[in-house]
């Protein structure tokens, strides 16, 4: 029954009024903006994701330790053995 | 190393401080948010522009002030890079930041009162929500951005309020900035799309 009801009543959708228009401007901006909202949350949360890694890595970095400079002037290099 | 009462090595707790703070994790959500939302206004006005029938804007409407609105662009643009300096001086802990902090408040406030001015103006023209498309699409674009900048502006005069008292921390101040450079960022596109 429901093979019959898909073979003699459905028909195709025209869900889309900017697809089927004349204009051509008109469906490219359809298109120019699908594109928009398809890809801009992606590259937000690609953004995001990237910068808190980024982030992440600077943090795990061991910090530097300041030496005075008294000190750095009594390094000398160790006596080689003989 | 000394040990603790039951003979454990005593170890020193290391606080960390947090990747993010929660106050900037939200706004950041909050604003990814507000830029589909506003890509979703932006996409339906494209689209029903290069729909209209007679070229845009559509005949018989009244014209949008763009010389007026560049202006005005300019003194939100400016409130922008205001705030950007109020947070550098916040920083190195300078007496400045209140004057630059609330000389971006100022300059938020000469917008809205401008778009305000200029939207009195087009209603006794005849350009009303209900007069075509493009008074449609203009009101429910312009006026969406004029309520966050209202948001907005409400949010730098208790940031204002908190550096005057000096318990203001980093941890407001970078939320409210967030929410004001998307508000800033946002209008120069809107512009561009609808008045120009």
């Amino acid at each position: 029954m429901g093979a019959v009801a898909v073979g003699s009543v459905a028909d195709l959708a025209r869900a889309c009024p900017s697809c089927a228009s004349p204009l051509e401007e008109n469906r490219q901006a359809f298109v120019d903006t699908t594109i928009l909202l398809t890809f801009l949350p992606l590259i937000m949360i690609g953004g995001f994701i990237w910068w808190l890694r980024r982030k992440a890595q600077q943090l795990e970095q061991p910090p530097e330790i300041a030496v005075p400079e008294t000190l750095l002037r009594d390094i000398r290099p160790l006596p080689k053995e003989r | 190393m000394p040990d603790d009462a039951l003979g454990r090595p005593y170890q020193v707790p290391v606080k960390r401080e947090p990747l993010l703070p929660n106050g900037v994790m939200g706004m950041l959500i909050f604003v990814a948010t507000e830029v589909m939302f506003f890509s979703g206004l932006i996409s339906a006005f494209v689209i029903g522009k290069s729909n209209a029938i007679g070229g845009w804007p559509p005949p018989g409407q009244p014209r949008l002030p763009v010389e007026e609105t560049a202006f005005n662009t300019a003194a939100l643009l400016a409130s922008g890079v205001c705030l950007y300096f109020a947070n550098r001086a916040f920083r190195e802990g300078a007496a400045r930041a209140k004057g630059l902090l609330l000389a971006s408040i100022l300059l938020g406030g000469f917008f809205v009162l401008f778009q305000g001015a200029e939207w009195v103006a087009l209603v006794r023209e005849g350009l009303t929500l209900t007069s075509g498309q493009l008074g449609g699409f203009f009101y429910l674009i312009v006026g969406t951005h004029a309520l966050h900048v209202v948001a907005g502006f409400a949010i730098l005069l208790y940031t204002y309020n908190k550096l005057a008292h000096g318990d203001l921390s980093r941890f407001t101040f970078w939320p409210a900035q967030i929410f004001w450079y998307f508000v800033v960022g946002v209008w120069p596109v809107l512009y561009w799309l609808v008045y120009l």
